[in-house]
């Protein structure tokens, strides 16, 4: 028998994800937080392309229940990496890590559905199933929440990789339900970016967000459409406060320590300077394609 | 009361899968703190004779089989390997 340490290769990443997934579960029951498992090894296999091993363990969080998940973490050795608000555009996970288990999400919702998360979380909920995962029960999406779960995460990963056997490899009637599943729980935009729809909703105010993730962009761009599809004024003041704030988040895994406020001045700068010729940029060719226009 | 009405289990509180596609190996943790152990070769056939039988007799022919050795060749080993899982809390006897 040998004892592993932080980060030890003798188990493999794909192990460590599944012990968190054990892990997470545990500290779940304890403090009686509600949780579905979600990608990685709470997925039918057949769903995932051959050969795929997950890098981190995610969770789908009853709403309400995040707070006490994430105090059990901290509790428990685990490090909180970045917080909903700095994690990603869409402001749906937190990212934690420990030395011996390695990285979990927490999401306390998922991107892409604009009915209010407790609804999306009841209808996981209501028809999910339990699923031994590292000899631990575990609560898991059903098959066609699962597949709708995949296409939602390949809208924002240029990759897609994902939609090979989750979604062209799915039955019809496997697919006709998926899509049913996303219009029930208003996901069919991003549904759409994904499987490069040709109908898309253009119109709609969040379709530059998701075709950004989608298709990649600059910061810029990709700042454009955060407050584009921001609903309302103050919600979209406060998408531009955080696009020109450095992310502390961020800032502390670069540096590999909590930043001095030096180092917050200078990353401010850097950001404000870089904001500041991507937009120049964009004006630059704005202005070339208004004169190649004439 | 005989060793032969003793049976060992998995203890509750451990995480665990199996590699069997490249080199065997049994991948645990005791929860929620870990660390993550690894169990290969004749660690390896224990931890799964515990986990499929039951008594210390069934676990030793079941390791034997996987090893490839007769069980009295191996009898010495797997009760002494499986004590220490039991002395660790990996592994509970019930009586």
């Amino acid at each position: 028998m040998s004892h592993s340490g932080p980060g030890d290769p003798a188990v493999p990443l794909y192990a460590r994800v599944h012990l968190a997934h054990a892990v997470v579960q545990y500290l779940a029951d304890r403090a009686g937080v509600d949780l579905l498992h979600v990608k990685g090894p709470a997925t039918d296999p057949d769903l995932r392309p051959p050969g795929h091993r997950s890098t981190d363990a995610d969770v789908l969080v009853r709403p309400g229940h995040v707070g006490r998940l994430q105090d059990s973490l901290a509790a428990a050795g685990w490090e909180r990496y970045s917080d909903f608000e700095t994690g990603s555009a869409f402001a749906h996970a937190a990212n934690w890590f420990h030395p011996y288990f390695g990285y979990v999400d927490v999401h306390a919702s998922w991107p892409g559905p604009t009915a209010p998360v407790g609804e999306v979380f009841e209808r996981f909920s209501a028809d999910s199933e339990v699923r031994q995962i590292a000899s631990r029960p575990c609560r898991v999406l059903s098959r066609t929440s699962q597949i709708l779960i995949l296409v939602l995460h390949a809208a924002r990963s240029p990759g897609k990789g994902d939609l090979g056997p989750a979604w062209y490899a799915a039955s019809p009637e496997e697919q006709a339900a998926v899509r049913a599943l996303a219009a029930a729980l208003g996901a069919s935009l991003p549904f759409a970016v994904a499987l490069a729809d040709p109908h898309v909703d253009r119109s709609d105010d969040r379709y530059e967000l998701w075709r950004v993730h989608a298709e990649g962009g600059t910061r810029l761009e990709e700042w454009r459409a955060r407050v584009r599809a921001a609903p309302g004024t103050g919600a979209k003041l406060r998408v531009l406060g955080s696009a020109l704030a450095v992310n502390r988040d961020h800032l502390r895994i670069s540096l590999g320590h909590p930043p001095a406020p030096r180092e917050l001045v200078a990353a401010q700068w850097t950001r404000i300077r870089r904001l500041g010729m991507e937009a120049a940029e964009l004006c630059r060719r704005v202005f070339r394609r208004g004169r190649h226009d004439d | 009361m005989t060793e032969d009405s003793v049976r060992y289990r998995i203890a509750p509180d451990v995480a665990w899968l199996t590699e069997d596609e490249h080199e065997p190996a049994v991948y645990l943790a005791p929860l929620p703190d870990g660390p993550p152990l690894v169990l290969r070769d004749s660690a390896y056939a224990v931890w799964l004779g515990v986990a499929e039988t039951g008594t210390l007799a069934e676990i030793t022919e079941l390791a034997a089989e996987l090893a490839g050795a007769q069980p009295e060749v191996v009898a010495e080993d797997v009760a002494t390997f499986v004590a220490q899982l039991t002395r660790q809390g990996l592994v509970v006897a019930e009586r």
